[in-house]
């Protein structure tokens, strides 16, 4: 790919807007998902040139591909330059499925355990989300889709009702009920189980059988997050008798889901292997006898595994990597919830003075990050993720727009018009903070501050981020959190123990909490706008800079693929090889 | 000697308390612990759960506490359990321990393969050209940090024969071909400076046994020079280099830490620095005692291999 093909597709990518690339596809699942979906914004029109995604919420049979050529006519921002891009090429290539046949993965962190309530790190949860169910999964738009929930009805602001479906079976060939459903949550809470994520199911008052698929969740005080929460890979339904045959659901042995894959077997640092449950719900589904996930820490060797024919698919994290790749290997560019952000520390003089933070917001130029730290593939983002169903435009924070007129005119209002230093802090373990760094460095300059960077051990600067807070600025990653309350409440409410920013306003506070309480969908749209239109552009408390892509090189006998922007790769449930 | 083995081993036990208090200091003075890491970024924990998560660790003990705790453990063959994958410490050392085994022993061998004929010849050879030139190429291979060794490796064999470094381990049993390709390198690797400590190891002290009078009798005897090296000179010149060669594995085990995350081995130098990493206490803590014990038994073994190789030994 030559960077003019680069440049239009950017262009392409962000006209139009949070509707790119991958969530094309979602609609495309949409279409096909019927019954499944819970939520559904009516966009389908602009959808679909991806005809190779199987639908994965329609149980009933395998999802043939879709023709492509009725699609393309339909969405006049994409078919100029079709075929000059790897992906669409293959995808158009698609025949039937075929099953059969091992996919070798290259990732690149070891998992740390299998527990799906335990696990914190997308090393452990990519590996068991092929082996757990969850009531809800999110789709490419980040819309809520029914999984093991067959409908649910909201019977007031603190009541939930559920009926699962009826036809799941655990790996043992154990039946799935609401049995199950209600331990899992009820352990996912335990406080003896101290698991970090308590925070989203706490507000559980009761859970309540009626039957063997109905369960009804009683909450002790309105919680609107709650529902979006359970679709993420962690609160997965687990086995009890696991549990108590086991003590924990770390070890491959205690892994007993509804899944469409069994794991089978983890050598430590070395692979993990997953076969194809064959009582799987999803009828026909997967296509895959076997995935044999390797551990490849190195990027090299990633790179290497493709190259020798030793890897199916592997994960890249250098652009130019991937741009090199790109010459012999299909890479599928995949738009994630990564987000690189500035952390600014609120607790601190200068940056006590939301002014300051403001005259910052003004002075950087986004472009210069994504050009710098990820050569243009990148997208500017606010504080949600693009795909985000609640996100903001860009275009409506006027801070995007730089501005150092009024960057220096906001200084002078505070009295630093002479400038003053900050202390960054990034850790090496992401190179892209450490450019980002940089580049924050350099454009900072045109308003007289200056930035001294400090490279912190990953582990050293989690501490600091949480306990030792001596830094100005903190460089990080944040990925998905499911719902807009994840995204806001814990960063930046006065009491939330995860405010790093040290940001305490009242105003926000409310609208925080509001946000929680509020039940009827339209209504929190609306606070949540304000709080993302305020928060870029009057508290200022964090510089979300963009939104990367993540890049999969894989071989071309590799169809039906794609990352869902959870950070998710339980699309190799649809994927097939072809001979 | 029984006697003597005993009283080593008695003697190493303070060593290895104190190693075991210094690394259990150390592992809690690096900023951030296991439970910071176990949120990562995005966990949505109070500061009270936080504690919680904490005390259910033990953190929240007394440092002295947490020591003994963990110490009677270990005597009593428990090394607790690792807190980033929640299988027992030993479990996870001796899941990594053949490839590090492997390793050690293959650059060992390598090492000695090219290190005694080459002090040999340098011996023999003394002031000639072939001397000067092995001294030099074993001080350039001394001087030569193992990491940039491996990683000049796997540029030149990649570049010239095409020829990637095997993406995922595969074990001796499994497929003995595989697997010898993907420890070749790191081995080399690993063994270059190690030979180049043989090589003048062997030179001096072959030039020391050239000079004794023995051997001006063997020679005077009228036996070859072939025979009067390998059956006289050699037997006596390689007692020193035994111990360095001992040592030498000792550090080996020491050193493969960084040459496995170069050739992205899964042996128990991996393991090390994935622990420290995550600030997996247990883990760590049963490393560097394991990679102690180890040290302090193969030292053992080389000073009874001592009295075994020459009989004038005696441990009394």
């Amino acid at each position: 790919m030559t960077f003019d093909d680069l440049d239009t597709r950017l262009s392409k990518t962000l006209s139009v807007g949070r509707f790119g690339k991958t969530t094309r596809r979602g609609f495309l699942k949409l279409v096909g998902a019927g019954t499944g979906t819970v939520a559904f914004s009516g966009l389908l029109a602009a959808c679909g040139d991806e005809p190779d995604v199987d639908d994965d919420d329609d149980e009933e049979e395998p999802a043939a591909p879709a023709d492509d050529s009725d699609d393309v006519a339909d969405e006049p921002v994409d078919d100029a330059d079709d075929a000059a891009d790897h992906e669409d090429d293959d995808e158009v290539a698609d025949g039937e499925p075929q099953y059969g046949g091992t996919i070798r993965v290259g990732f690149d962190t070891s998992p740390e355990g299998f527990d799906p309530h335990a696990a914190t790190n997308f090393a452990s949860l990519n590996i068991f989300e092929h082996v757990y169910d969850t009531m809800f999964e999110f789709d490419g738009d980040l819309e809520l889709v029914n999984s093991l929930c067959e409908s649910f009805e909201v019977v007031d602001e603190v009541t939930y009702q559920f009926e699962i479906r009826e036809d799941v079976l655990f790996h043992d060939g154990k039946e799935l009920t609401a049995e199950d459903v209600k331990y899992s949550f009820e352990r996912m809470i335990d406080p003896d189980n101290a698991f970090p994520r308590v925070e989203w199911f706490g507000r559980l008052e009761s859970i309540e059988i009626d039957g063997d698929y109905t369960c009804t969740f009683v909450l002790e005080e309105p919680f609107a997050p709650f529902i979006n929460f359970m679709g993420i890979q962690n609160s997965a339904i687990v086995d009890q008798n696991m549990v108590e045959e086991h003590g924990d659901l770390m070890s491959v042995e205690s892994a007993n889901g509804t899944g469409p894959f069994r794991l089978v077997s983890y050598q430590a640092d070395q692979e993990a292997r997953l076969e194809a449950f064959e009582d799987h719900w999803r009828e026909g589904l997967p296509y895959l006898d076997e995935i044999q996930w390797m551990i490849q820490s190195d990027e090299s060797s990633r790179v290497a595994a493709i190259r020798a024919d030793e890897a199916d698919i592997v994960r890249v994290f250098d652009v130019q990597n991937a741009q090199v790749l790109e010459e012999e290997f299909t890479v599928h560019q995949e738009s994630i919830t990564s987000r690189a952000l500035s952390i600014l520390n609120c607790r601190r003089e200068p940056l006590d003075d939301p002014r300051v933070r403001q005259a910052i917001a003004y002075a950087i130029d986004r472009q210069g990050f994504i050009d710098a730290a990820m050569f243009g593939e990148a997208e500017p983002v606010g504080f949600l993720p693009l795909a985000d169903p609640y996100a903001v435009s860009v275009d409506e924070f006027d801070t995007y727009t730089q501005d150092i007129d009024r960057a220096m005119e906001l200084l002078e209002e505070a009295g630093y018009e002479d400038g003053f230093d900050l202390h960054l802090v990034a850790s090496p373990q992401y190179a892209m903070d450490v450019s980002n760094a940089e580049v924050l460095q350099s454009q900072l300059q045109q308003i007289n501050v200056n930035v001294e960077i400090e490279q912190l051990e990953w582990g050293t600067l989690l501490n600091a981020m949480r306990e030792d807070r001596d830094w100005d600025i903190l460089n990080i990653i944040l990925t998905f959190q499911g719902d807009p309350d994840g995204y806001t409440y814990q960063y930046f409410h006065s009491d939330s123990g995860e405010n790093h920013p040290g940001i305490s306003e009242p105003e926000l506070d409310e609208l925080l909490e509001q946000g929680r309480q509020t039940v009827d969908e339209d209504e929190r749209m609306e606070i949540y706008e304000e709080i993302q239109k305020r928060l870029s552009d009057e508290w200022v408390p964090k510089l979300p800079l963009f939104s990367y892509y993540q890049n999969f090189p894989a071989q071309d006998r590799v169809h039906g693929w794609w990352m869902v922007p959870t950070i998710s790769y339980r699309s190799l449930r649809d994927v097939w090889l072809e001979d | 000697m029984t006697a003597y083995i005993a009283r080593r081993l008695v003697q190493a036990i303070p060593v290895l308390i104190g190693i075991s208090i210094v690394v259990f200091g150390m592992t809690r003075l690096i900023p951030g612990d296991a439970v910071d890491m176990m949120i990562g970024i995005e966990g949505q924990v109070s500061d009270e759960q936080r504690q919680e998560m904490r005390a259910l660790f033990g953190f929240d003990q007394p440092l002295h506490i947490q020591y003994l705790n963990w110490a009677q453990g270990v005597v009593t063959g428990n090394m607790g359990i690792s807190m980033r994958t929640s299988q027992p410490v030993d479990y996870e050392i001796a899941n990594r321990l053949p490839v590090t085994l492997q390793l050690t022993f293959l650059s060992m061998f390598f090492a000695v393969l090219i290190a005694i004929p080459l002090g040999i010849i340098a011996a023999i050879k003394s002031g000639s050209r072939t001397e000067a030139g092995v001294q030099s190429v074993s001080l350039l291979a001394l001087a030569t940090p193992n990491f940039f060794l491996g990683t000049l490796l796997i540029l030149f064999t990649s570049r010239t024969f095409g020829w990637f470094p095997s993406a995922s381990y595969v074990s001796f049993t499994d497929d003995p071909w595989r697997n010898m390709q993907i420890f070749i390198l790191p081995s080399i690797a690993l063994g270059a400076a190690i030979s180049a400590i043989i090589t003048r190891m062997t030179r001096s002290s072959m030039l020391e046994i050239l000079g004794r009078e023995y051997v001006t009798t063997a020679r005077a005897k009228g036996l070859s020079e072939r025979v009067v090296i390998s059956r006289h000179a050699l037997k006596n010149a390689l007692i020193p280099v035994i111990t360095v060669v001992g040592v030498q594995t000792g550090q080996l085990l020491g050193g493969v830490i960084i040459i496995e995350e170069v050739f992205n081995l899964p042996g128990i130098g991996r393991l090390a620095v994935q622990s420290i990493e995550r600030r997996d206490y247990p883990v760590i803590q049963g490393v560097v005692l394991f990679v102690a014990v180890a040290f302090v038994l193969i030292n053992l073994l080389v000073d009874v291999l001592y009295a075994y190789l020459d009989p004038r030994i005696r441990y009394n």
